[in-house]
């Protein structure tokens, strides 16, 4: 049977600006919000930042895609967008038994960080080297 | 960095009331991977638990013919469907057999979320889920929606099914479902007349692959022309047939099921949550 060998046990706010995740392992895991918003793992977030470190990127190229040789935005702003913070989170929930999704204060919420992602992106003393 | 699984899917309790959910998944189709979970779910039910058997196959639903049951009208009729003491739901109840169902995959996906979430399945022991072939939509949302306790793997013994199985395997390991084992069906064939026993799809791939991966071996189910009779007559052989030769092995692959998921099952607690 494949049993993973970790899982997070608690799930915490620290303060206003971040996340504590104790696993099933011993790990403490320590996360800034905006940290994890910057990795966020959706496809239009991925895309954004690999237009972003292309190698020759130019601001009005980020976000943009070509129409009959026309350059036009793809950024769509929702309501909620305006309003709320892309840095908070509003909720952390479990998808199936393998990750988490973050319901981020602008509305954002197709991101789902799975533990191994989760683990990776660890900002603990310790992962930082 | 593991390749990531793209798509969110929203999170909500789904299945209160069922306390051991199955997916009977196979990587290639035409495996008989329907006919394992039908004969599994009676089998679990002949164990004295309360079953319900979720047909997760949108495009080509086999379950409604096997269990004798046939499309009904869903403006007067309360889902799921009982029979044979089981709960049921499948799309081969809302469209009829010789319609196509030509959807893309989020509408696969909705109809999928919608059998585990809207549907009373009440109270449960077993939820088994019959689920299309491969690694698409439906078992995405599946793995994503429903707390899973465990995947049965079917194959049969020859490689092309074995390589598909291997992939199964390895998408349940990255949403984290614990692979109860492999079960290996139309494993041999023994002829009614002299009784000598052929291996048609040669023999002992399922284990071989069980092994190597490092998960249980659940069983070998034989050809047996009376099971395919069966299913075509609406009545699982576990059920029309119960002391039949096979119906004893899927007696044993039950009774396995029933103890792999009870071990599983006491190590899952829920996942918490901000």
């Amino acid at each position: 049977m494949v049993i993973p060998q970790y899982r997070p046990l608690t799930l915490q706010r620290l303060g206003e600006t971040g996340l504590v995740i104790e696993w099933s392992d011993g790990h403490r895991s320590e996360y800034a919000w905006r940290w994890l918003r910057e990795h966020c793992p959706c496809a239009s977030c991925r895309e954004h930042r690999q237009e972003l470190t292309a190698p020759t990127p130019t601001a009005s190229q980020a976000g943009q895609a070509s129409v009959a040789g026309t350059k036009i935005s793809l950024a769509v702003v929702r309501a909620g967008e305006v309003a709320g913070s892309p840095y908070q989170a509003v909720s952390v929930t479990p998808v199936g038994r393998y990750a988490y999704k973050i319901v981020w204060g602008d509305g954002h919420d197709t991101g789902i960080y799975s533990f191994e992602l989760l683990r990776e992106l660890c900002q603990c003393a310790q992962c930082r080297g | 960095m593991s390749m990531p699984i793209h798509g969110a899917a929203p999170q909500k309790i789904v299945l209160p009331g069922v306390r051991c959910t199955l997916a009977v998944a196979s990587g290639k189709g035409g495996v008989g991977k329907s006919t394992v979970a039908v004969n599994l779910a009676v089998a679990l039910r002949r164990k004295g638990q309360r079953v319900g058997l979720l047909d997760a196959d949108i495009y080509g639903p086999s379950v409604p013919m096997m269990l004798g049951l046939g499309t009904v009208d869903p403006r007067t009729t309360r889902f799921p469907l009982e029979k044979f003491g089981m709960k049921v739901m499948s799309m081969g109840f809302l469209v009829p057999p010789e319609r196509a169902v030509i959807w893309r995959g989020p509408m696969v996906h909705k109809a999928v979320a919608q059998f585990l979430s809207d549907i009373d399945w009440g109270e449960l022991d077993y939820l088994v889920i019959d689920l299309p072939p491969g690694t698409g939509d439906a078992q995405l949302t599946l793995t994503q929606s429903a707390p899973l306790t465990g995947a049965v793997i079917v194959t049969t013994p020859q490689d092309v099914s074995l390589i598909d199985a291997r992939k199964g395997l390895r998408m349940f390991q990255e949403v984290r479902v614990p692979v109860l084992g492999i079960v290996e069906n139309m494993s041999y064939f023994v002829c009614p007349k002299c009784g000598e026993r052929s291996e048609i799809f040669r023999h002992g791939g399922g284990k071989r692959c069980a092994e190597e991966i490092g998960v249980p071996f659940l069983g070998a189910i034989p050809i047996d022309p009376a099971v395919a009779v069966q299913g075509d007559l609406g009545v699982p052989i576990v059920e029309s047939h119960p002391d039949s030769e096979v119906a004893k092995i899927y007696d044993q692959l039950a009774e396995r099921v029933y103890a792999a998921a009870q071990e599983v099952h006491a190590q899952q607690s829920p996942l918490p949550s901000l």
